[in-house]
């Protein structure tokens, strides 16, 4: 009985079955995601290129642009990926309950993102002072990328998390969510923010 | 460049090039972690991943040829390029993005997987960020080649 059981198993998934199957469903799975993404990208290109005015009154600020994109991609992705781990070996739990995994991951995540910003703040600030290219003082660039990097930290720490827990629940391969969602999020939240930050700081608003 | 519509499609091929990249790093990484991936060209599942991301990076770019082509439309950016030529260089550029992607991700895997650094907190960097670097110099060159 057991035997026979395995064997029709064996007869009904051949390894070739396996591959056909889960080409169709990564595919299926990161498609409408990567779609999205696409999408989103779009806009935030959109809203770089809307917010040109600002780009100008507040020198210096153009340059930690692509640096504030990429930074956040990169943190909260390698902490999306973490998690998603995690989530796979079922050492996190998909609920926001206190758990020391999670309390650790997130930590390392905002205290890399605060540092680093504060690191960004500086080195724009010496490279384009090198270049002789005109600036706002160390203090306010300072102010700038560190408030936001913060503030858009944790914003996307939260829609990280949620997303990735309900995706898991619902059976989507967390793997296949963290990129299209941290890039997505991350782009449109830090360009945001970093404006928002900037404005305030500098006395637009 | 005097060509302002290529410019909406900057952030995009950045970003997807990237996208891709943390698709395929996270699934290798998770999949070290898990021993059903192992560095070999007789692994079904890295094989797998592999086409499933060239399947992908051929779906999505001819999407963004042809999104990109309706936003600049819309939003009245440009207008003197024609929707196939969108479709071409999007799809070039594309296809030799995800080609550099691929590798640098396995790479990258196989270098901190052996050193014994967690793959989780390091693919994925070194992937976007090359792949931002990568990703506008080779869209650049592309655009050169038709313009």
């Amino acid at each position: 009985m057991v035997a026979d059981l395995q064997e029709t198993d064996i007869r009904e998934t051949t390894p070739n079955e396996i591959e056909k199957d889960n080409l169709k469903k990564i595919i299926k799975q990161t498609f409408p995601l990567l779609f999205i993404s696409l999408i989103g990208s779009l806009f935030a290109g959109l809203i770089l290129g809307g917010m040109e005015e600002t780009l100008k009154t507040i020198p210096g600020l153009i340059v930690v642009v692509p640096a504030v994109l990429d930074m956040r991609g990169n943190i909260y992705g390698a902490l999306g990926s973490r998690l998603s781990t995690g989530l796979h070996q079922g050492l996190i739990e998909p609920k926001l309950i206190y758990e020391r995994n999670l309390i650790v991951a997130i930590s390392a995540a905002l205290f890399n993102g605060g540092v680093v910003s504060i690191v960004l703040g500086a080195s724009a600030y010496l490279t384009l002072n090198i270049l002789k290219i005109k600036v706002i003082s160390l203090f306010e660039l300072i102010a700038i990328t560190f408030l936001s990097g913060i503030t858009s930290g944790l914003i996307l720490t939260v829609i990280v998390l949620i997303s990735l827990f309900i995706g898991f629940k619902k059976g989507i391969d967390p793997d296949n969510l963290v990129g299209p969602v941290v890039t997505v999020s991350g782009d449109i939240f830090s360009i945001l923010i970093l404006f928002l930050v900037a404005k305030l700081i500098i006395g637009g608003i | 460049m005097d060509l302002p519509e290529l410019l909406v499609l900057v952030p995009v091929i950045i970003g997807l090039g990237g996208n891709l990249g943390s698709i395929l790093g996270s699934r290798i990484t998770s999949g070290l972690h898990l021993g059903y991936i192992n560095f070999s060209l007789q692994n079904k599942t890295l094989l797998l991943n592999i086409t499933a991301i060239y399947i992908l990076s051929v779906l999505i770019f001819s999407l963004l040829g042809i999104t990109g082509s309706i936003f600049s439309e819309i939003f009245n950016i440009g207008g003197n390029i024609s929707l196939d030529i969108f479709i071409l260089i999007s799809l070039i550029s594309g296809f030799l993005i995800t080609t550099v992607m691929i590798l640098i991700t396995i790479i990258s895997s196989y270098i901190t997987y052996k050193t014994t650094i967690d793959p989780d907190s390091t693919v994925l960097p070194i992937v976007t960020s090359l792949c931002d670097l990568i990703g506008i110099s080779i869209f650049y060159y592309v655009v050169e080649i038709f313009f």
